[in-house]
């Protein structure tokens, strides 16, 4: 049937607008919309009981004339339920039919990317959950993976801190992994793409946001990979989940343009609040007094009393301001009416500025999407990008900025001298993060580049082979000026300019075979094979010149002259050979089966294990099919399906090898070269191997107006990958190693309800919510040490979830003595802090993390509404530690006011004093950690609401539709963390701490909170 | 067509497969060379055992020399940076986390790569297997003895020295060694130091000869109350007649000639192997050094005793005096590790404790040293003056800031003696290290916690 329409509308699509039938004499013109009030495009008209039809053209509209009588029409539309109409017309009269059509509930096949291909989503029988683009491109995010946070049960997205361009933390059921990355595997158009967090290390506090560089208004879908049977097909790479982004293509027949621009705000959601300079001096001198001292207090940097008492500065306010974001996005599309090609182009320009002072993000895109079919059976597509992401710096965290704002820049200093230069004298230009944010210029800039071409042949009805080629470039510069006068001399001119420089570029290639072994009535067998080549050279490279006053970017003269240094290029390669197959098997189409094999080589396994083996099988039953279902109409759809198999993670590095350092080093000893091994080797290195087991249940009632899905999972990962830190008497500090294993379980429920569906008012609610229990089982031999993150306050612990908080209990403050009471393991209070008595106390990982959405419309008013929660789990305040702990030369925050003072005080914070054993701590206070600075992670926040108007038809002639609107994002956040925002994704040290310590604050800028106005226009 | 097109993709999974090993092999680039390759030259054996000294310099560059000395009694207490290593370690407190550990793993390394030495030297005829291992094993033998001497009680804590020692590392292989008794860390340490000054020839340039080895043992055995063994070697270095006290009392900025048993070398200011002593206690280009001497060792040199320059009273007879350093105020210069008037010391003081000789030989010893430091014999002792305080004082003077004193003030301690060392006995926890938090496996046992309050 389908086939036969496409054939008659591929006949008739060539005349668009109007055809002519026989002698007339009435005129019959008609628009065709769907419920919503779009056009539709392509519908077919005609009659039952006489000849004759049309098709409408691009404004859904049509006209016939025909001669007077009684006619039966009929409106048919792919997906749409058929429509008829009787008209009676008379001769010379105009009819004009407004004829709205409804799409088929029941028969919506919702199609999913399932790796190497796409599937019915009824027919799959792995856990997939997708994304549309057009809930990505809503909300005013910098990176993508931020917009899915709430809309896919299970998958926890972390947004990055509130520097512009910082990456958030994506986590698919849990977190798996120790030391190799806890991240989903990113596919963009069958590409795998570089995943690296870490090219510029932490550099100002702030790891790389890979995912940056994707534009979230190329986004068609976003599918999410979540269980075996769904990601083996990815082997080693599955076992953190896969999210497989598809990129927009020329859809509508002719011409379809799109602009969307957006201008708005950034501020920080919540900021602690400082002591200013009388009650700085006023805590340090009660400090000074508790510990013995008479006079007064020796401020720090022998800054004087008197001095200190006339400036007041306030850092805070001086390193953030109300930022400035806009965007502005074309696409153009134009469908060829045959079908035989299609392009859609988009270019988009996206300012993000940040609420901190001199830091933006810009982003520029092009993309560029084609397909064609030059001959018969013969497809060819083409993806491709480039991207332009420029990130003007500033140091931020520990780094400085706002950072020292919050700590190290205390209210006592000022931000000039009296003759206007910069105050540098109270610990250098670290401690004035204005002067610092003047005299270090620094971008980072990448060009990254996204393309796949895949040419697909149909050998017969039942066979058909692809070939596919993808490469993912990158060239991340980062540039920086140290001007003169940062480097003290006395010439500002004569700095020194650097950059690092790293470019990676993954090329990936296979060939794949689809093949129908069965296509009978009842069974039905399709088999997919491929083979797959995946190889990634990256470079990196270091560059300095002194008596510079420009970047790099500024002068790339630099580059050229004599006198600079260049630094040792390092080259690494790594690549992965793979075989793989899917075997998917329906019986009456009721009752399904998938097997999926996946065999993966790589050179980042060592020689040993080179090869692994990822088999995974799915079963699944359509319920609702069943003739008992009959019984209960009200199900359309009961569908149970459950699979079980393995996924792998790969070492982020060729770890195993042990790399030797040759004699032309320039270490020498005595004048003699010098050879030696940098490390242990390990040629058993593997992958880690998660075993997933997942049983979920599907449901739709009422025509699909209500839709749910429960899921229970549980993985269980071996040979757990982990970069030790080693035992000294090995020789060396870290060491990669297989060793323990964990489990991650968890239940995940979501529903969506159509709850009113009527012409003027539609309302929808999703909503969905996750449980995961994460439990550390076995270790070897290595013990809580072993494995640490943050600020050395987490650890894994075999019966523990990963990366828990290891610290010694914080029980109060004696009222007698002022001073800190800890308990020892067994539960006593002690004055002193012991490293034997840490318990395993707090958890990384929430309990529970969620969203709820709400779209409504009101005739022409859409309002949407989305919440994200987040249930237990705790934050450990490591700046809080020394903001509120050792008086230091660290400013403090205002809660440090609730301190003992005299005996009998009831306070939060033991006496003030600066020195260590006051507080029972060894001499190097803060590397111990108490509880008294975890604090619950628990929040609900409004993270985005959107009101928008779509102007009505008629007012602009030239436009299809008109958007306009204002979104608020973060603007209401209920949470009991006091010195920031709860929704933490600092900056990481390395992949580890990443994995285990995102609950560690430090210094970490609040996220923004942003009001936007937008304007959508189609013609 | 459709025939031929489905052999296509049979056809490359084929050659796919075939090339399938080679493909996922890279080479490495720069200076970075694979294990094979390395251990593949007789030239790259050596250039291993000459990156063995490397690290052995660099360790031993003032880096373990200032972490015993920080123990001892001659420093007094460094900046008060609440997170400074040297504040944490000179008050002997409770520590884990941001510990020697460094230090450590650094002496180990020293160790694993004198181990892949031994084990893979007779790979290649050409080379001088016996001298090369025997180089090997003296770098291994003195590791672990630097390590037993900061991170295990001492000598004689325990009669039987049944007491925690270290974990040895006598192979390459990854494992994770548990502490062994200390007596059998004395008894592998004896081993290898012994049998290198077996085998070692008895010139070797700048690495380590016989006499490099027997000045090694002496130090072992006095640090073991062995004053037979102590005062046998000691005598073979001294008897050797092969060096002599310099001229020169500045043994590290000034001339190094005569009295080096054994140095680590220093051929410019950027090959600097001394530098952790300069960078920490120079005082000519720096008027607040880390370390500064305490006021009691201050008070030790009179006058007239040259090596009286090599500290300072700053600030005299005001609130604010201070003491600092002139024994390092040179730019760069070679480490002698085993010098002849260390021997000297050894030897007189084994005298005067029945190791043999006698008493007037043991105060013709002490007689070299006090007439070099004062350029006079004015000071000197006789038979019947000589006191074993009197050797003491000496050694404490002449090798101070070398890391000497705290091994010293142990081993009077574990022979008997009533040591207190700013105010907390010889023996408390917090004279030696703690291990670093990240040694923490199954089995393996830290040192207490506690400190010496």
């Amino acid at each position: 049937m389908h086939k036969k329409l496409l054939k008659f509308f591929l006949f008739l699509g060539l005349h668009l607008s109007v055809i002519q039938t026989f002698g007339q004499s009435a005129n019959l013109n008609g628009k065709i919309t769907d419920q919503k009030g779009s056009p539709l495009i392509g519908a077919t008209i005609r009659f039952e009981n006489a000849a004759g039809g049309a098709i409408s053209d691009v404004d859904g509209k049509f006209s016939l004339k025909v001669r007077p009588g009684s006619y039966k029409l009929l409106v048919t539309y792919l997906g749409f339920e058929n429509y008829t109409q009787t008209i009676a017309i008379e001769d010379n009269e105009t009819k004009n039919l407004n004829i709205v059509i409804q799409p088929k509930e029941s028969t919506i096949k919702e199609v999913v990317a399932v790796g190497y291909g796409t599937s019915i989503k009824q027919d799959i029988t792995g856990s997939v959950a997708s994304v549309k683009g057009k809930e990505i491109a809503e909300l005013p995010t910098q990176s993508f993976e931020t917009a899915l946070q709430g809309k896919a049960a299970g998958v926890q997205v972390v947004s990055g801190s509130g520097i512009a361009g910082s990456p958030s933390i994506v986590r698919v059921r849990g977190v798996a992994s120790i030391s190799a990355g806890g991240d989903p595997l990113y596919i963009v158009d069958g590409v795998a793409i570089n995943q690296d967090y870490f090219s510029r290390g932490n550099a100002g506090a702030m790891n790389q946001n890979p995912l940056a560089t994707i534009n979230p208004m190329d986004i068609e879908t976003v599918d999410i990979l979540k269980d075996a049977a769904a990601t083996a097909i990815y082997g080693a790479r599955g076992a953190n989940g896969v999210i497989i982004i598809t990129t927009k293509k020329a859809k509508k027949p002719g011409w379809n343009f799109e602009f969307n621009t957006r201008v708005g705000t950034s501020k920080p959601t919540v900021l602690p609040q400082m002591l200013n300079n009388q009650e700085f001096l006023q805590l340090y001198q009660e400090a000074w007094e508790n510990d013995g001292n008479v006079g007064r207090a020796q401020l720090p940097y022998n800054v004087s009393w008197e001095d200190a008492e006339k400036t007041n500065t306030d850092w805070v306010n001086n390193t953030v301001h109300i930022g400035l974001k806009h965007m502005q996005s074309f696409s153009a599309g134009y469908k060829d009416t045959t079908h035989k090609w299609g392009a859609y182009l988009n270019l988009t320009n996206d300012d993000n500025g940040s609420y901190l002072i001199d830091n933006k993000y810009v982003r520029r895109s092009v993309r560029l999407n084609a397909d064609w079919e030059p001959i018969k059976d013969l497809k060819i597509d083409l993806n491709s990008s480039f991207v332009n992401g420029n990130n003007h710096r500033i140091s931020n965290g520990w780094n400085g900025g706002l950072g020292a704002a919050l700590s190290t820049a205390l209210p006592i200093y000022p931000i000039t001298n009296r003759d206007g230069s910069w105050s540098n004298q109270y610990g250098g230009f670290g401690n004035n993060p204005v002067a610092m944010r003047d005299l270090l210029r620094w971008n980072t800039l990448e060009e990254r580049s996204i393309n796949s071409l895949n040419l697909n042949y149909k050998i017969s009805d039942r066979l058909n082979i692809s070939a596919f080629y993808g490469f993912d470039y990158s060239n991340l510069k980062d540039d920086q000026l140290v001007t003169g006068t940062l480097l003290n001399n006395t010439d500002p001119e004569n700095g020194i300019s650097n950059r690092n420089q790293s470019v990676q570029n993954t090329q990936t290639s296979n060939l794949r075979l689809n093949y129908k072994l069965l296509d009978l009535k009842s069974h039905k067998l399709d088999v997919m094979a491929g083979i797959e080549r995946v190889y990634n050279k990256s470079t990196s490279q270091f560059f300095e010149i002194d008596s510079a006053n420009k970047q790099f970017r500024e002068n790339p003269e630099y580059l050229d002259q004599e006198r600079i240094r260049k630094g040792s290029e390092f080259v690494n390669y790594w690549a992965i050979n793979s075989a793989f197959t899917r075997l998917n098997y329906t019986l009456n189409e009721k009752y399904l089966a998938d097997l999926t094999i996946r065999s993966d080589g790589s050179s980042r396994f060592g020689p040993n294990n080179r090869y692994g083996f990822f088999p995974a099988l799915g079963g699944g039953w359509l319920i609702s099919k069943e003739d008992f279902m009959n019984v209960l109409p009200m199900v359309n759809l009961l569908k149970l399906k459950s699979g079980l198999g393995l996924t792998g993670n790969m070492p982020p590095s060729e770890n195993w090898r042990q790399i030797w350092i040759g004699g032309n080093n320039d270490i020498r000893y005595n004048g003699q070269p010098t050879v030696y091994p940098t490390n242990h080797e390990n040629p058993n290195l593997k992958w880690e191997t998660s075993t997933i087991f997942d049983l979920t249940l599907e449901a739709g009632l009422y025509k699909n107006r209500i839709t749910f899905e429960l899921a229970y999972y549980y993985k269980l990962t071996n040979d757990v990958l982990v970069n030790l830190a080693t035992p000294s008497s090995t020789g060396f500090g870290q060491h990669w190693v297989n060793t323990g294993s964990f489990s991650n379980s968890g239940v995940e429920f979501s529903f969506v309800t159509k709850n009113i569906v009527k012409k003027d008012f539609t309302w929808e609610t999703q909503f969905n919510i996750a449980r995961n229990y994460n439990k550390v089982r076995d270790l070897g031999i290595y013990l809580a040490d072993a494995v640490g993150g943050g600020t050395n306050d987490t650890r894994v612990i075999v019966g523990q979830p990963l990366g828990t908080n290891y610290l010694v209990k914080y029980h109060g403050v004696d009222p007698n003595s002022g001073r800190p009471i800890y308990l020892d393991k067994d539960g006593n209070q002690t004055n002193e802090w012991k490293n034997d008595n840490r318990v395993a106390v707090g958890s990384v990982l929430p309990k529970a993390i969620g969203g709820l959405s709400n779209n409504i419309r009101y005739k022409r008013f859409y309002l949407t509404t989305n919440f994200i929660y987040q249930l237990g789990g705790n934050i450990y305040n490591s700046s809080g530690k020394r903001q509120n702990g050792v008086v230091t030369d660290w400013n403090m925050t205002t809660d440090y006011f609730d301190r003992w003072q005299q005996p009998g005080d009831d306070a939060k914070y033991p006496q003030l004093s600066n020195q260590t054993n006051n507080f029972g701590l060894p001499p190097d206070p803060f590397q111990y950690n108490t509880t008294l600075f975890l604090e619950s992670a628990t929040y609900l926040r409004l993270r985005s609401v959107q009101l928008s108007y779509s102007l009505p038809e008629d007012w602009v002639k030239w436009a299809r539709r008109i958007e306009v609107g204002v979104s608020a994002f973060n603007y209401l956040t209920f949470s009991r963390f006091t010195n920031g925002d709860p929704e933490l994704a600092r900056d990481f040290e390395n992949i580890q701490d990443r994995n285990m310590s995102s609950n560690i604050f430090y210094l970490t800028p609040p996220q923004e909170k942003s009001l936007l106005f937008n304007l959508n226009i189609t013609f | 067509m459709n025939k031929y097109s489905f052999y296509i993709p049979i056809l490359t999974f084929l050659i796919f497969f075939t090339s399938c090993e080679k493909s996922l092999e890279f080479p490495l680039a720069g200076d970075q060379i694979d294990k094979e390759i390395a251990l593949n030259t007789p030239e790259n054996l050596i250039g291993l055992l000459n990156s063995t000294y490397d690290v052995f310099a660099n360790t031993m560059n003032g880096s373990v020399q200032n972490l015993n000395e920080l123990l001892s009694d001659n420093l007094s207490t460094p900046p008060t940076d609440a997170g400074s290593l040297y504040f944490t370690i000179y008050n002997r407190g409770t520590f884990s986390f941001r510990t020697a550990g460094g230090v450590l793993t650094d002496l180990y390394r020293i160790i694993y790569r004198s181990n892949l030495l031994i084990e893979n030297v007779d790979r290649f005829e050409s080379l001088d297997k016996t001298r090369m291992i025997a180089e090997a094993k003296f770098l291994r033998g003195w590791a672990h003895w630097e390590i037993a001497k900061l991170w295990a009680q001492p000598y004689g804590y325990t009669p039987d020295n049944s007491h925690l020692g270290i974990a040895i590392k006598n192979s390459s292989s990854y494992s994770v060694e548990l502490r062994a008794k200390l007596s059998e860390v004395y008894t592998f340490i004896l081993k290898d130091i012994s049998e290198a000054s077996n085998e070692l020839p008895d010139q070797n340039g700048f690495y380590a000869d016989k006499m490099a080895a027997n000045a090694l043992l002496a130090k072992i055995y006095f640090q073991m109350n062995d004053y037979v063994n102590a005062y046998k070697f000691a005598d073979v270095i001294i008897s050797s007649q092969k060096y002599q006290l310099s001229q020169d009392y500045q043994r590290f900025i000034g001339d190094q000639g005569s009295e080096t048993i054994f140095k680590t070398v220093s051929t410019s200011l950027p090959d600097n192997r001394g530098i952790l002593f300069g960078a920490n206690y120079r005082s000519d280009n720096n008027p607040n050094p880390q370390l500064k001497p305490s006021k009691e060792l201050v008070l030790l040199f009179d006058e007239n005793d040259q090596r009286s320059s090599w500290v300072e009273i700053v600030n005299k007879d005001m609130p604010t005096e201070f003491y600092v350093s002139h024994k390092f105020d040179k730019d760069f210069f070679s480490v002698p590790l085993l010098h002849y008037s260390d021997m000297l010391l050894i030897r007189a003081e084994c005298a005067m404790r029945n190791g043999g000789g006698s008493i007037s030989g043991a105060a013709d010893d002490l007689n070299e040293i006090l007439e070099r430091a004062y350029g006079n014999p004015d000071n000197n002792v006789s038979s019947t003056t000589i006191t074993l305080a009197k050797i003491r004082e000496e050694r404490r003077k002449e090798m101070c800031f070398e890391g000497d004193r705290v091994s010293d003030l142990k081993r009077r301690g574990a022979g008997g003696e009533n040591i207190v060392i700013r105010n907390a006995p010889w023996n408390c926890p917090g004279m030696v290290l703690q291990y670093p938090a990240t040694e923490n496996t199954i089995g393996f046992e830290f040192n207490q916690e506690g400190g010496c309050n």
